[in-house]
């Protein structure tokens, strides 16, 4: 699946759909949102309004920390996340950004393919696992 | 880091200031080899206080408020962190009714798992680590509140 960047955001940023569903209904996501890819993020983000219209049940209370090393304790949501066919039971916090931010708890399960110069990002199939032989 | 025995039960102990190693790094008292205390520096004990204040009163900046039944797990797994530690150091911990209700080896196994036998009720769901994970985010400005 080739998908290209957002080119609204300078300099544009590679985003990719996700579904997102409460835990009671995991079969039928409620919504389907843009979330950009963010290998510098612990855990992944979900803007707050989704959060609350999905009325995620809490799970934790965490401390978060920007860049500036400045943290803040707050409060961590069960959302079950689909990526690329690979559906997720995830840890999230609500951000007031209007779009999600993936971070490595979900970008570790993918396989993706930036290409920088042709602002394109590539979902690679799940690689097949060999097998070693037993002799 | 320096590692002290105490050998005599009955005896009073004394640290001498003078020590080199006071003030300057951890220094680990055992008894009959299990470790009982330990002498940090004092910059370290203030940031340990610092943490603990933190964590028995967190200044909770929330985009959404948060259900007092949920706070309620929260502080029941705080209560119980101790002895968490010694069982179940590592691992995840959902603490539904201020009990433990299940235990395992990440987030998503122990959500699923809580979730399918008990449905949507309050919990906490946390690992079980000495010193709380602190979530790092490039973003500078991690969360706000919607207006």
């Amino acid at each position: 699946m080739l998908i290209d960047y957002n080119r609204s955001i300078v300099p544009p940023a590679p985003f990719v759909p996700i579904a997102v569903s409460h835990p009671d209904n995991p079969n039928a996501p409620d919504t389907i949102s843009a979330a950009k890819l963010d290998s510098g993020a612990d855990i992944t983000a979900l803007p707050a309004s989704l959060v609350k219209s999905l009325a995620l049940p809490e799970r934790n209370l965490v401390e978060v920390a920007g860049y500036d090393n400045q943290s803040v304790t707050i409060a961590t949501y069960f959302a079950v996340i689909e990526v690329a066919h690979i559906r997720v039971n995830a840890e999230v916090i609500a951000v007031s950004e209007d779009y999600a931010l993936l971070g490595r708890d979900v970008l570790n399960l993918l396989r993706l393919l930036l290409d920088g110069p042709a602002l394109t990002l590539e979902i690679l199939p799940p690689a097949e696992v060999e097998v070693p032989s037993v002799p | 880091m320096t590692a002290q025995t105490l050998r005599e039960v009955n005896a009073p102990y004394t640290v001498n200031p003078d020590d080199e190693a006071i003030g300057r790094e951890t220094i680990i008292i055992r008894r009959n080899g299990e470790p009982v205390a330990a002498v940090v520096p004092y910059a370290e004990y203030q940031q340990w206080l610092a943490v603990k204040q933190r964590q028995s009163r967190p200044s909770i900046i929330s985009a959404l408020p948060i259900s007092p039944d949920f706070l309620r797990q929260w502080e029941a797994f705080q209560r119980l962190r101790p002895e968490l530690l010694k069982k179940y150091a590592g691992q995840w911990v959902a603490i539904v009714n201020e009990q433990v209700a299940d235990v395992g080896p990440d987030f998503s196994t122990v959500a699923r798992r809580t979730y399918a036998k008990l449905g949507n009720v309050p919990m906490c769901i946390s690992e079980v680590l000495e010193e709380p994970r602190v979530y790092r985010m490039t973003a500078r400005k991690v969360v706000g509140r919607v207006d």
